[in-house]
């Protein structure tokens, strides 16, 4: 076990922004904290790293608990989101700057420079100044930094938000592969789903302070355990509906226009409770004849297009509308006002419980 | 084209009131420098000579007092970027409750007259039996000298971004080595702006300087005063003045050379 948080706890100003957080990362691991802004994973990093004290838990690296410990005394690497280059230094005086302190020989130092700078491709540009360097460089620049002194713990925040699209794409498969091949076992923070799916082997979906799930990509996607995570990564229809019955491990459940939906359900509703059913823009199928249950009649209204992805704006005959995300090849091609089927697999449905009201 | 007419009288304008500004600058240097060399002190300066240099090179007390001023604020350059330095490092970095309070006492020197700092410190050092005018006059230029280092080590500092000192010790330097290898570099032209202020202000204090003062420790400035004060009305003080143009000169230029003039005092150039 690299890294374990038992129940960290810090509060600023009276609010808790990390609230009894607790987690294991196993080594290798490539581990991701996803939230929207202000959950709480940069400050998680921080704590981790040594720039925030917790108020309350423990933080271990490898073992050794080092929730008091000073950054230094730490050995963890931190990539930056601003990657945090020193503009005095050079290249090569800022990918030897953590071994310097580490005692390690000049001859040493250099070898292990020249090494880490051709693990990021960048051999060759040791006495260009940060400033010299395009963006994407300046990231392999911190990643080489961050690398050379071989960490316990490699800690990224954010560090693909500042550049272009097309780049970041990039950056995320050569960052997974020298992860691999350096076999640091990472905690990678960000915002942005798509990164963390990618590039995950496990993650941790935080809001307000607090994880709400752990897990695989997989597991997260398609189990998701409450309405935020579901939310999060990606986009839902979603239906206010009643409980009406219970058909051994479906639920089946009507909604206020008259549909009836079933549902593979982990928790047994009360029958006649409030429900939200929630189900993925990407599990709502289009088709042209019913085969199954939670199949119902319409006709399309409009279409987005994505590019790889489109996504239509359907009408179902009791006026209801939900949207369907599909891949954009000729078979899911679909014309305005064109008659269609949508539906719904019961174990792809999520329901959570209602409002009160009504 | 109407826009590159418009665009060509506001250039010129421009030029216009920039030579407007040189000249206003300049104007008193030379005057001073015109006399020093004139036979009598009067503008338009009348005659030719160089007896006033010469008088003033005859005079001990001239040089004493330049020796004395030149150490003082060298020295005054040294303790006050040290402390000013520190207290900014406080203010900037490690915000606590009376962190507004502090700010305010170390500024405070700048919004009071001169006068009231000479004589409350003359007072306080008479009462408590400190005696050495030159450890007083330190004492007196490092108060003065203070506000403006840590406004400018301040502003100096806070375009430090926090990410590198913590980059520094996440790499294994503890707080000591970040300070020297990362934070002290990055701040240098503030470092030399501050120093340039220090040195400057020190120089050319007179008002409060004057109640601190003994016979064997004067400072140039209040050298020169009490020489016109003595009846010296003549062009010699325009002499002792002119004779600090040509290293102050000197001096501008190796700064503006080596860490860049505008850069080290925060002025944008006008390209």
């Amino acid at each position: 076990m690299d890294l374990q948080l038992d129940r960290v706890t810090k509060t600023f100003g009276g609010v808790a922004a990390v609230d009894e957080v607790s987690l294991e990362v196993e080594e290798t691991t490539f581990f991701s904290l996803l939230g929207p802004s202000g959950c709480g994973k940069t400050t998680v990093l921080k704590m981790i790293a040594g720039f925030v004290q917790p108020d309350r838990g423990a933080i271990y690296i490898r073992g050794d608990e080092v929730s008091r410990k000073p950054p230094y005394k730490r050995n963890t690497s931190m990539v930056f989101q601003s990657y945090a280059l020193f503009p005095h230094l050079s290249v090569f005086e800022n990918v030897a700057f953590g071994l310097r302190y580490r005692g390690v020989s000049q001859e040493d130092r250099k070898r292990r420079v020249g090494q880490a700078l051709e693990q990021v491709r960048l051999s060759g540009h040791e006495r260009r100044y940060p400033s010299q360097l395009s963006g994407g460089q300046q990231q392999r620049v911190a990643f080489a930094r961050a690398i050379v002194t071989q960490p316990a713990l490699l800690l990224l925040d954010e560090p693909l938000s500042n550049l272009d699209l097309r780049l970041r794409q990039q950056m995320r498969q050569e960052l997974i592969n020298i992860q691999k091949s350096v076999r640091i076992t990472t905690v990678y923070v960000t915002h942005d789903q798509g990164e963390a799916f990618s590039m995950s082997d496990k993650l941790a979906i935080m809001n307000g302070g607090k994880i709400v799930q752990i897990g695989s990509p997989q597991e997260i996607f398609l189990k998701p355990t409450s309405e935020f995570v579901l939310k999060f990564v990606g986009e839902t229809n979603v239906i206010d509906c009643r409980a009406t019955a219970v058909q051994g491990d479906e639920t089946v459940v009507r909604s206020d226009d008259g549909l009836e939906f079933h549902v593979k359900n982990r928790a047994q509703p009360q029958i006649g409770a409030r429900l939200k059913l929630y189900f993925r823009e990407e599990q709502l199928q289009i088709k042209h004849r019913c085969s199954n249950k939670n199949c119902f009649p319409g006709v399309v209204m409009g279409a987005q297009y994505f590019g790889a992805m489109l996504t239509y704006t359907l009408r179902l005959s009791t006026g209801r509308t939900l949207r369907a995300t599909t891949v954009n090849t000729r078979s899911n091609a679909f014309v305005l006002d064109q008659p269609i089927y949508v539906e719904v697999d019961p174990e792809d449905c999520l329901l959570v419980p209602g409002d009160s009201r009504g | 084209m109407e826009y590159s007419i418009l665009d060509n009288v506001g250039r010129k304008l421009v030029a216009l009131v920039r030579l407007g500004v040189i000249c206003i600058l300049v104007a008193p240097l030379l005057v001073t420098v015109l006399l020093s060399l004139s036979k009598s002190f009067t503008f338009p300066p009348s005659g030719f000579t160089f007896g006033w240099y010469l008088n003033f090179l005859d005079r001990p007390e001239f040089i004493r007092g330049l020796t004395t001023s030149i150490v003082l604020a060298a020295s005054t350059v040294i303790v006050s970027t040290a402390i000013g330095s520190g207290l900014a490092f406080v203010l900037v970095r490690h915000a606590f409750k009376g962190t507004g309070l502090l700010k305010g006492l170390v500024l405070s020197p700048v919004s009071l007259p001169r006068i009231a700092c000479g004589v409350s410190l003359f007072l306080l050092f008479v009462n408590i039996g400190v005696t050495g005018a030159f450890l007083e006059l330190l004492a007196l230029h490092v108060i003065i000298t203070c506000p403006y280092v840590v406004s400018v080590l301040s502003a100096s500092l806070a375009g430090v971004d926090e990410s590198l000192e913590q980059a520094s010790m996440n790499l294994g330097a503890n707080r000591y080595q970040t300070f020297l290898r990362v934070t002290l570099p990055l701040i240098r032209p503030g470092l030399v702006a501050a120093a340039i202020f220090a040195f400057v202000v020190s120089f050319d204090e007179v008002t409060a300087s004057t109640f601190l003062v003994d016979a064997h420790t004067t400072t140039y400035p209040v050298v020169l005063f009490s020489y016109m004060e003595r009846g010296g009305l003549d062009p010699t003080v325009a002499a002792g003045t002119s004779i600090l143009l040509a290293p102050l000169l000197v001096l501008m230029f190796i700064l503006d050379r080596y860490v860049g003039l505008g850069r080290a005092l925060g002025i944008w150039r006008v390209s």
